[in-house]
């Protein structure tokens, strides 16, 4: 597609899989008022969604990309992204969300969002989930494995 | 007169003499009665004391055979009773070592049993105990390695995941 390069820079911000479900209800609400050519409506409706969205939507419409392009392509690449799903001991900061998100893209690639979920009977360490296969790294499970618990 | 006198004197004597030979006849006869009567008195008296005497014989033998009888009776019903008794005493002895063979496998059947659910349901406690103890102790060392791991140290622990993931290329 001739505008992945626009996409990419927003995609980069979508580090989790409920900030790729968000970016798609916006697109969905979008996409109501698609033939409304009222600059406020769509304002009103921009309004709505998280401000990075809101400016990337308003800079791509400016840049000459219409509505209806915008919501198929940019909605095709949310909902292709494939989520990393790591279960850990803590709720992550969003620094620290950033911070795995980079190691990913560095590691695994662009087009992954991390999918977290809490569970703090780990203790410590992670359970991750990637294209149907799983791997147990957390502490629960190693003292399962070697203290008999 | 006279020789009616003597005609009622000669009738007189005649009826006299009549009277009298009709009186010794009949005496005779009387005393012939009597001397057949006492003769039958002491035959009936001989006859009685012949039949006392051999009812006391009989009496006498009868009593000895009853009592013979008796023993006798006594004897065989005692040997037969005795015999009845030991064959009695026999089967009882068998019966009762029948009967405690039985009740001797049936208790220890009971035995078993009663063992081995005793012995399941210690295994079962024994089983819970030992789980409750390895949770409850895991839940301490959970809470105090939770506790004692910082959120540095747990993201760390979390990169060296992704880092474990990559290697085994799961990512």
């Amino acid at each position: 597609m001739q505008n992945d390069k626009i996409y990419s820079d927003i995609l980069r911000q979508i580090r989790t899989k409920s900030d790729a479900d968000e970016l798609l209800a916006e697109l969905d609400g979008l996409s109501e008022s698609i033939y409304k050519t009222d600059p406020a409506a769509l304002e009103a409706t921009l309004s709505t969604f998280r401000s990075s969205h809101a400016a990337f939507i308003r800079a791509a419409l400016a840049g000459g990309i219409d509505k209806l392009t915008l919501i198929k392509e940019l909605g095709a690449q949310v909902a292709a992204l494939k989520p990393v799903s790591l279960a850990l001991a803590f709720e992550p900061t969003e620094e620290f969300a950033e911070r795995l998100h980079e190691w990913l893209i560095q590691n695994v690639g662009e087009g992954v969002v991390l999918d977290f979920e809490v569970k703090p009977e780990i203790i410590a360490g992670a359970i991750i989930s990637y294209n149907g296969r799983y791997l147990d790294f957390s502490l629960s499970n190693f003292l399962k494995t070697y203290g008999q618990f | 007169m006279e020789i009616l006198l003597i005609i009622i004197e000669s009738g007189v004597i005649i009826i006299l003499g009549i009277s009298l030979v009709v009186f010794v006849s009949s005496y005779k006869n009387l005393l012939a009665d009597f001397y057949l009567l006492k003769e039958g008195i002491e035959r009936e008296r001989f006859r009685r004391r012949k039949v006392e005497k051999v009812e006391k014989i009989f009496g006498e033998n009868v009593k000895k055979e009853i009592a013979k009888a008796g023993e006798a009776a006594r004897k065989e019903i005692s040997g037969a009773a005795l015999a009845e008794l030991e064959v009695f005493k026999n089967t009882l002895s068998l019966k009762t070592l029948a009967t405690y063979e039985a009740v001797d496998k049936a208790v220890a059947r009971e035995f078993d049993k009663a063992k081995a659910e005793i012995d399941a349901f210690k295994a079962q406690k024994m089983s819970e105990i030992t789980n409750k103890a390895a949770a409850a102790t895991a839940d301490i060392v959970k809470q105090t390695l939770g506790k004692v791991i910082g959120p540095k140290e747990q993201e760390e622990l979390v990169l060296k995941a992704l880092e474990d993931a990559k290697r085994q290329n799961l990512l």
